[in-house]
């Protein structure tokens, strides 16, 4: 029977089959209890295979069906090359491929230097000492491990515990399941095997449930030996608790038992139910798991990308050919994707109950509106097209980030750190900080815009220069006093927070020093030491303060209060990304020093 | 005479004009970045004393401030237009007075109590080097007044000797790592008053232990725990209960042996005992164990030594190397040593200045809510025990209190709460909660972004310590008086409104500061 099963999910994994697919999707709307919060299956499933394989489909398949097969038939994934490890330093002290990325689970586990670091980060953590890159690496190593072995053995909390149970608010795993949800639970894994092999057969065949073993497969793996073993120092091995006395699967028995002659949705629809009884207080409304699952399949900010995309380029156009119907197809496109990315952050505003600037990944994205939001009330008056197609550099430049480094930022919706709970200062600083960034990032890509004009070989003083080095004045102003305004919120907060108005905090200083920056320019323009191209230059060159504030003091500084951002890598990108800003102002400025001179000086 | 003038009324001009405006702003950017980075390389403390209150860095603001005022005065007479520019620049030097203000006349502490706890004290961040002195070695009193110190800056070394001495004893303090690491060795001692010290070995085919064990410095029993059985050191007489255990105590007849009694649970009646010496090995009968007596101190001693390291960690400290007469011993940050003369005991210390805080507070409890499901911590709770003022007393004695009033106020614990509810009848709580408030006493809930303002000071929820388990032990709150917080406020708010204000100047297209002209 299991081998059948086994067949059959192999098949399913095949992505031909794939396009068909559509029978497990009722199980996304499973509420399930993780990571400290009530979340929809979907969630969880994405995360977790986000996590363990780096994205979130795998081979085409959405990530509801590979995480539930590890539960119901980790054996076919125990051997199969899947965990994703990039850190090359680790894998040369866990003597594994460099150049390899994806691990099976088996191999890590089994892999004696596992226990090696998987100890020495034991031992980090023991003395409180700052985590390296390396072991920040290592620690999601671990994670990934223990994420899968917890998926194995059915530890999924996906009912609440009824009041006075002894796992308090804790929900109930899937192997502490008792009874009526028990039985109806066995009935969902059994439609779900069914529904992922698009068998719906009638089959009345309902075997009496009970008398099945919960916890024991068939396929009982053979690391029972293995399973508290001690090492040399008496000390049980790191990994195993990664290991266990049986294979886990320990819901194959019971799907492999065949259709229930229900669907999916109808199992679940009664399962749900049940749990719902056990504790009604405290299990989620259908509406919020409806509107997360939605914000998860709907991905808003990769649209509003897509079509900031589109708008940049009309605005390109408009522009340059100045066409009415051009600008105003831009204008468009701009209001469009600013709506969805408005309706995206609405979206995680309503599923988290908080503003949306509690990490860095919600930032970027609240810059990104920001830009768009400035450069659209400055075309109203203008009406021009380059800032419409600035807005949306810095919107899609942003929302691509924010989209693809899910190493670097983020995307799930954690619960807050202490500090940052219910605290109105913290929002009101972080949301006018972070919202400076936003036309001083708006003014490094009018910057950019302009030089090029330098470049083409247009002097200081011309028409088009000038305009530019007005427009990168203008938004630096007012970055400036949201600047100037969110360094004050922020002693405000300190003070609220934890009773100093300034205390040299690495991520205020670096906000203070991006602050002194752009005064520096500011004044510096008053006595006619910055020009037009001054202007146009020291855009973009301030902006790398800002980027150091924003990103640097998190990802290369590593110090401070402020640690509930911190996160590693992007680094060899980000420091790219300015790196080619750089170069970019220093040919600028060797035309304009050198080459440009010479060009006057013949004409 | 012409001349000089005119050198005065350049250097006047160069003090109020923008140029040098530009230069302190980078200077000011400068200061701070490196400032961060000497925070991620050593410490907070080290960039708050090398770098943001150092001499340069006053020196770079007091440029500012000679700066700012010198443009200002530069413009008189005021204009209405002026009035932004003006507004900003009061601003900062309202804000940068606001911050000399807390610096010399703010208090900036902590104070730590565990569970269960009085505390009338706070830990400063100020250092000082302390000299005590005690006749009988119970109650001490200080020599001389109290040195504040600043050894980070002004650090000791053999061409910077630090004398402090008092009450006719040479004291000196030699040398100084502003980071160290303590560590801790056990040491054959000639005081008879010392007790012993072992260090044993505990072996089979997959346990290896070795450890030392010490019964001294006060303590007369020490046990360490090693899963299912114990070694334990005593020099008490205590007769051996039942468990799994080896006890070892000093041989009276023989000062360089030991006895031993193996006592374990398969075989009650008959534990092994006999006399054992440094080298000696014995079966101890249960799971194949072998035990062996590495080391004997019959008298020992704790020896502290301070290793330097080249940055701080976690667990790092700083010491000084103190002369005491003759003797020369290190010193760690908060940890105070004993010197010995023929009839007095002397006590020195360096470390932060503990101050009377005014009043007493005790931790009644500590609590660490988690997010449902997990071991993340939603937030820390200290309720604390303070003193009800006079005011609040006599306003109390006035006040009629109703059951429903105490329901719904912050006087009484849930557990308090539920008893009023629960005994409709009775009046017990209520009457204790009056009783205790007449007693002069209240509880209050002390949360991040919670603080309880008492007394002029304010105190946050900073951290908390937790035991092996990670159960909570201790709470600390961070103490604070700010004298200066009106003015820092009152110059935001000028700085704020004077930025808003000259940005919409200029967005009504006026020619920005046409009075500079003449400095470019």
């Amino acid at each position: 029977m299991i081998r059948i099963l086994a067949l059959l999910l192999l098949m399913s994994l095949s992505p031909s089959l794939h396009a068909k697919e559509k029978g497990t999707d009722a199980l996304k709307y499973l509420p399930i209890q993780d990571a400290g919060r009530v979340k929809p299956y979907d969630t969880f499933a994405r995360e977790t295979l986000q996590l363990v394989w780096g994205k979130s489909h795998y081979e085409g398949k959405p990530a509801v069906d590979i995480v539930t097969t590890w539960l119901m038939a980790p054996q076919l994934w125990q051997g199969r090359k899947f965990v994703r490890v990039d850190h090359k330093g680790m894998k040369k002290a866990l003597k594994i491929e460099g150049d390899r990325k994806y691990f099976s689970p088996d191999e890590l586990i089994r892999n004696p230097r596992t226990d090696l670091v998987l100890r020495e980060l034991g031992e980090m953590r023991r003395n409180n000492e700052k985590l390296t890159p390396y072991f920040q690496a290592v620690q999601r190593l671990e994670n990934q491990l223990l994420t899968f072995h917890a998926v194995r053995m059915g530890a999924l909390r996906v009912a609440p515990a009824p009041k006075g149970h002894p796992n308090g608010d804790a929900w109930l795993e899937i192997n502490q399941l008792e009874g009526e949800l028990r039985d109806k639970f066995i009935i969902v894994s059994r439609s779900f095997a069914a529904a992922l092999s698009g068998q719906m057969t009638g089959s009345t065949n309902t075997p009496d449930a009970d008398r099945m073993p919960a916890s024991e497969g068939e396929e009982s793996g053979g690391d029972s030996a293995a399973a508290s073993e001690m090492d040399e120092d008496g000390e049980p091995k790191p990994t195993d608790k990664f290991k266990s006395a049986h294979g886990g699967g320990l819901l194959s028995t019971m799907a492999a038992a065949g259709s229930p002659g229900v669907s999916l949705k109808e199992a679940l629809d009664d399962f749900k139910k049940v749990a719902q009884k056990s504790n009604p207080e405290v299990y989620p409304s259908e509406k919020k798991i409806n509107t997360e699952v939605f914000y998860n399949g709907f991905h808003p900010f990769q649209w509003s990308w897509i079509i900031y995309l589109i708008g940049a380029l009309l605005g390109l156009v408009a522009w340059q050919t100045s066409w009415k119907s051009m600008y105003v197809a831009s204008f468009v496109a701009m209001f469009g994707g600013l709506i969805i990315h408005t309706y995206g952050m609405y979206l995680r505003v309503v599923l988290t109950g908080r503003p949306p600037v509690s990490n860095m990944y919600e930032t970027v994205i609240w810059v990104a509106w920001g830009a768009v939001a400035f450069a659209m009330f400055f075309e109203w008056f203008r009406k021009k097209g380059y800032l419409l197609m600035a807005g949306g550099i810095v919107g899609v430049i942003c929302m691509i980030v924010a989209d693809n480094a899910p190493v670097m930022l983020d995307k799930s919706l954690q619960p807050l750190e202490p500090v940052l709970r219910s605290n109105m200062w913290l929002t009101v600083h972080v949301l006018t900080i972070t919202l400076s960034y936003a036309p001083l990032f708006l003014a490094s890509i009018l910057g950019a815009v302009g030089l090029w004009y330098i470049i083409k070989g247009e002097g200081e003083s011309s028409e088009k220069v000038k305009h530019m080095a007005q427009a990168c004045y203008r938004n630096i102003q007012i970055g400036v006093v949201l600047l100037a305004a969110g360094t004050i919120l922020g002693g405000v907060w300190a003070d609220y927070s934890w009773g100093r108005f300034w205390g040299w905090d690495p991520k205020e200083t670096w906000a203070f020093i991006a602050l002194m920056g752009y005064l520096a320019v500011l004044h510096g323009r008053l006595v006619g030491w910055v020009r037009n191209f001054g202007m146009l230059a020291f855009s973009i060159i301030t902006f790398n303060l800002v980027i150091m504030a924003w990103y640097g003091v998190n990802f290369v500084l590593g110090a401070g209060l402020h640690s509930y951002g911190f996160g590693a890598g992007g680094v060899e990108w980000v420091a790219g990304f300015c790196g080619i800003f750089f170069i970019y102002v220093v040919y600028a400025a060797f035309i304009h020093y050198f080459v440009g001179r010479k060009g006057k000086a013949s004409a | 005479m012409a001349k000089q003038k005119s050198i005065l009324h350049k250097f006047g001009k160069f003090l109020s004009s923008i140029k040098l405006a530009v230069i302190v702003l980078i200077g000011i950017g400068f200061m701070s970045a490196y400032g961060t980075i000497v925070e991620s390389m050593y410490d907070a403390r080290t960039a708050q004393t090398l770098v943001y209150h150092s001499w340069w860095s006053y020196t770079i603001l007091g440029l500012l401030c000679v700066n700012l005022i010198a443009v200002m005065v530069d413009r008189w007479p005021w204009k209405p237009r002026h009035s932004g520019f003006l507004m900003a620049h009061i601003g900062i030097i309202v804000l940068l007075l606001g911050s000399l203000l807390t610096r010399y006349y703010g208090i900036d502490g902590s104070i730590r109590f565990a569970i269960g706890e009085k505390e009338k004290n706070i830990w400063l961040t100020d250092e000082v080097f302390e000299v005590w002195s005690s006749l009988d070695g119970l109650s001490f009193r200080r020599l001389s007044p109290a040195e504040p110190v600043q050894f980070l800056t002004d650090r000791p070394g053999p061409d910077n000797i630090k004398d402090y001495s008092a009450g006719g004893q040479t004291i000196k303090v030699l040398d100084y790592h502003p980071y160290a690491l303590r560590d801790v060795k056990i040491e054959a001692s000639e005081n008879a008053a010392d007790g012993p010290a072992v260090r044993f070995q505990i072996q089979n085919e997959r346990v290896n232990v070795s450890n030392w064990l010490m019964a001294s410095g006060g303590r007369r029993t020490a046990v360490e725990e090693l899963g299912p059985a114990q070694v334990i050191l005593t020099t008490r007489d205590i007769p051996p209960g039942p468990g799994n255990y080896i006890l070892l105590r000093p041989d009276k007849k023989d000062k360089t042996k030991m006895t031993y009694h193996i006592q374990t649970m398969r075989n009650p009646n008959q534990p092994k005992t006999g006399v054992i010496e440094p080298g000696d090995t014995v079966e101890t009968g249960w799971m194949n164990l072998k035990f062996r007596l590495l080391k004997y101190h019959p008298q020992a001693k704790n020896k502290v030594s301070y290793v330097p390291i080249k940055r701080p960690g976690p667990l790092s400290t700083s010491a000084v190397k103190v002369q005491f007469n003759d003797e020369e011993r290190w010193l760690g940050l908060n940890s105070p040593v004993r010197f010995f003369t023929n009839n007095t005991v002397y006590l020195l210390r360096y470390g932060n200045v503990y101050a009377p805080l005014g009043f007493e507070m005790k931790l009644k409890e500590f609590k660490v809510p988690r997010y449902q499901g997990t071991m993340r911590a939603a937030s820390y709770e200290s309720i604390v025990e303070v003193p009800v003022s006079e005011e609040e007393k006599r306003a109390l004695e006035k006040q009629n209190i109703s059951k429903s009033s105490l329901l719904e106020s912050d006087d009484l614990n849930e557990e308090e709460k539920k008893t009023l509810e629960t005994m409709p009848n009775s009046h017990m709580a209520m009457i204790n909660a009056q009783k205790k408030k007449k007693e002069g006493f209240r509880d209050v809930l002390i949360s991040m972004n919670n603080p309880l303002k008492m007394r002029g000071f304010t105190f946050y929820q900073a951290s908390f310590e937790q035991d092996n388990m990670g159960n909570p032990t201790a709470s600390i709150l961070s103490v604070n008086r700010d004298p200066g917080r009106f003015l820092k406020y009152l110059g935001s708010l000028l700085i704020c409104l004077g930025a808003i204000h000259l940005f919409y100047m200029k967005g009504r297209k006026r020619k920005p500061m046409t009075t500079t002209k003449d400095v470019s």
